[in-house]
């Protein structure tokens, strides 16, 4: 009996001697901190993805209550945890933003457009493009190996059986880490309501462009005529829909020689 | 003081606590992947241990002995650690909130870092005096933190280095550290038996 009682009493004055020093240095070594970062920092989902641009989540919810980043800028998050920044930050956001996605412009897979040659190199798209120009018979086409997956932090890229990156939609945060992986740039970021795009990069005159690839845009100008909106403007022989004016007649759809304009 | 001297070596080279005893690795292979963020943990470890050493020692004589209680010595040591690392992170916030940042959560984890508890034990273990315990806490955490620091410079190279695709990461620092081990055996001829 008598040493469960010393026993006790020895660790109770250990514990308490050790609890006063940290209280006393706790209250001396006071930082103050803003209580709402901690609060912002529970609200956001912590998977330090970094695409609001700011080192993690920590990085962002600092920044907000400094007042340099926007509360709708955790993209991973999307408007749950807006609303929720909003509230502790006093703020009302702004009314609902569209959810944006990134798109493939490019629809030429293994069967539309061949190799030129067969690549054995390392499988990167970044490597494949260095070595004449990539293997792709379309130089501007998708090379099909994949960066764009690997660096997706959300995984919301696969790759499919026609050698071409599937986004899936509503995964996607829309943090454009695929727009820069891509060695060519094929990815675009546009708004889930937008129903046609044109599928395809291509600035090559029609005839080159035809031989790269079957559903190559040959830049004919005909879904610019059909257009009743002329939201559709030519360049470099590639047509470019502009979502704003596009009131998704279909008509371009329907109109269109190689079948490049696709709806989402 | 010769064998003050004599203290330092040993825990800094031949009794290395990483290489040698395989104590606290979980920070050895967590933050050794940046010279600075090693510096840090290295210097957190370094005050943890010394401490610890003078804060344990003084226990050990005045308390458990006396009282017979020396069967509470690891439950004791661990709350003197545990106190010890809040302190620590207490200091590091107050005075470098980046530092805090870049260590994560490997700071709070020196708490249950085997081997500031093991400098702690076998201060007792080997009956060192006094002095000698804090010599040999001072040392083992700068024996530590030149662990953490060769790993840290070596692992920045092997970032750029052609590893074979099946050793990257994990594995390659684990044959790296083996290596290193290998050659710290080296310094067991620097003290005569």
């Amino acid at each position: 009996m008598k040493t469960i009682i010393i026993s006790i009493l020895g660790l109770g004055v250990i514990g308490l001697v050790a609890g006063l020093i940290l209280g006393y240095t706790n209250q001396k070594f006071y930082r103050k901190v803003d209580p709402r970062i901690e609060e912002i920092d529970e609200a956001l989902p912590g998977a330090n993805c970094g695409a609001c641009g700011y080192p993690g989540c920590r990085g962002f919810s600092e920044a907000v209550v400094a007042g340099k980043a926007d509360v709708k800028g955790c993209l991973l998050g999307g408007e749950q945890t807006t609303c929720k920044i909003s509230k502790i930050m006093g703020i009302e956001a702004n009314k609902k933003k569209e959810k944006i996605v990134a798109i493939l412009k490019c629809g030429g897979g293994k069967e539309q457009s061949p190799s030129k040659f067969d690549y054995q190199g390392v499988q990167t798209c970044q490597a494949a493009q260095t070595i004449g120009g990539g293997f792709k018979a379309c130089t501007y086409g998708c090379l099909g190996l994949g960066d764009c997956v690997i660096v997706c932090p959300v995984d919301c890229i696969k790759m499919d059986e026609n050698g071409l990156p599937q986004v899936e939609y509503e995964k996607c945060i829309a943090c454009g880490k695929c727009l820069k992986a891509c060695p060519r740039t094929l990815f675009t970021l546009l708004p889930i309501s937008t129903k046609y795009h044109v599928n395809c990069s291509s600035k090559d005159k029609g005839a080159i462009a035809r031989k790269a690839c079957k559903i190559a845009c040959i830049g004919c100008g005909i879904c610019v005529k059909k257009c009743p909106s002329e939201a559709i403007t030519m360049k470099d022989f590639l047509a470019k829909i502009n979502p704003k004016k596009c009131t998704k007649s279909g008509k371009c759809i329907k109109a269109c020689p190689t079948k490049c304009i696709i709806q989402m | 003081m010769q064998k003050l001297y004599l203290i330092i070596i040993s825990a800094v080279l031949v009794n290395n606590f990483i290489l040698t005893k395989f104590l606290g690795i979980c920070p050895f292979i967590g933050v050794s992947s940046q010279i600075d963020a090693s510096i840090g943990m290295g210097a957190a470890v370094i005050f943890v241990m010394t401490i610890a050493s003078l804060v344990t020692w003084l226990i050990q004589t005045y308390l458990l002995v006396p009282f017979g209680l020396e069967f509470l010595q690891t439950i004791s040591f661990i709350l003197v650690v545990a106190s010890l690392v809040q302190l620590c992170e207490i200091i590091i916030n107050k005075v470098s909130p980046t530092l805090k940042n870049s260590l994560g959560i490997y700071l709070p984890l020196i708490t249950t870092n085997c081997a500031v508890l093991g400098v702690a034990i076998l201060n007792i273990r080997t009956g060192h005096s006094f002095i000698e315990s804090i010599v040999n806490g001072l040392g083992s955490g700068i024996g530590f933190t030149l662990a953490l620091l060769l790993m840290a410079g070596i692992r920045e190279r092997l970032d750029l280095a052609p590893v074979p695709r099946a050793l990257k990461g994990a594995p390659i620092t684990f044959i790296v550290a083996g290596l290193l081990s290998i050659a710290f055996l080296g310094f067991a001829a620097l003290i005569p038996q």
